[in-house]
């Protein structure tokens, strides 16, 4: 008489969550970039995209803001430790939604 | 039904692009294709661009049930008609000798699951470990993929060895389909002279139908769609040589 117990389902590989050179964990099945597109940028090479993004080179950004905003930024920037030009790149990074 | 397994001993030779072109020119066919990517570095798997997948060739040589392949079979993004059995990074694990049942278990897993199927491609990784074995096991015949140089020609000489040799310790039914040119620019003076050598040492089991270098194959993998969805004067070229070759897997 045959057993009516279904079969267990395919599971992973005990060993599927390590990586076959470390021996260290993997991402959840994500590839070892990351995920991060390995689109090159103007300049950059496909190891940029691996190793992490460019650095940002600074630049001037003249604009004309009311006295009282400039008071409360360099307010703002004293509490918190940096500079007003670091606090305005944030503040702008993050309305422009870029996540820098 | 015809299984292949694509092979060369030699890395960067384009297996996993002979794969996805026989793939394409089976798709554009209608007929039902597998891809079993038995290579760690996935490069069919991506290219076939499944949807978020549970399981991969490699759980299913850690089961070895019979049949079990059928769990971890996904459809491809190219459509219904293109099936993948996915790989990843750990399946590097299974490079390496398992118990006597080793280099069978691909064979025993895909029992019944084939048969739904046209053609079964399996990308071998570009060694002669547990992987390609299992894939020499379980195929009706090896495709050898060379390039027109002296490195890869080399390769290739090993890679019949390596057939001949599955064929009497693994599966009687395994046949060389015969090596297959790939990337070949005929105005080279060097591929021409390769070529030459190539056919004057393994003569009619140098296939006839070569595979052009033409950017329309690695720019239809970047997009994750077949060539034969590529429309360029390049790609028709392509189009028409994996035609051919498809002809001569299904013959």
């Amino acid at each position: 008489m045959e057993s009516t117990t279904p079969r267990p389902a395919l599971g992973k590989a005990p060993d599927a969550g390590l990586h076959p050179v470390s021996g260290r964990p993997l991402g959840s099945g994500s590839p070892s970039h990351g995920g991060k597109s390995l689109k090159a940028g103007k300049g950059a090479t496909a190891a940029d995209a691996i190793t992490g993004p460019a650095k940002d080179k600074y630049v001037d950004l003249g604009v004309r803001v009311p006295k009282s905003v400039r008071k409360r930024l360099r307010a703002q920037a004293k509490a918190t430790g940096v500079t007003p030009d670091d606090l305005v790149s944030r503040l702008l990074a993050s309305a422009l939604g870029t996540g820098r | 039904m015809a299984m292949t397994a694509v092979l060369s001993l030699k890395g960067g030779v384009g297996k996993s692009t002979v794969v996805l072109g026989l793939a394409g020119a089976a798709w554009a066919r209608d007929l039902r294709v597998l891809v079993i990517d038995l290579d760690p570095q996935a490069n069919a798997t991506v290219a076939l661009d499944p949807p978020p997948f549970a399981f991969t060739v490699g759980d299913v040589l850690s089961d070895g049930r019979q049949g079990i392949a059928a769990e971890a079979i996904v459809p491809s993004g190219w459509g219904p008609c293109v099936d993948v059995l996915p790989s990843e990074e750990a399946v590097a694990h299974r490079n390496r000798p398992e118990g006597v049942d080793s280099s069978t278990r691909l064979r025993v897993t895909l029992t019944g699951v084939t048969d739904a199927y046209d053609l079964v491609l399996l990308d071998c990784p570009p060694s002669l470990d547990e992987l390609t074995r299992n894939g020499l096991a379980a195929a009706d015949n090896a495709l050898i993929v060379t390039e027109p140089g002296f490195f890869a020609l080399q390769g290739a000489t090993r890679a019949l060895h390596a057939v001949e040799a599955a064929r009497t310790s693994l599966n009687l039914r395994l046949r060389p389909t015969g090596i297959l040119l790939n990337r070949v620019r005929g105005n080279l003076s060097e591929h021409r002279y390769r070529m030459e050598e190539l056919r004057r040492v393994y003569g009619d089991l140098v296939l006839d139908c070569i595979i052009p270098e033409r950017s329309a194959v690695q720019q239809a993998q970047g997009a994750g769609v077949p060539v034969q969805a590529w429309r360029s004067p390049g790609a028709s070229e392509v189009i028409d040589a994996f035609d051919d070759l498809l002809d001569r897997i299904l013959d």
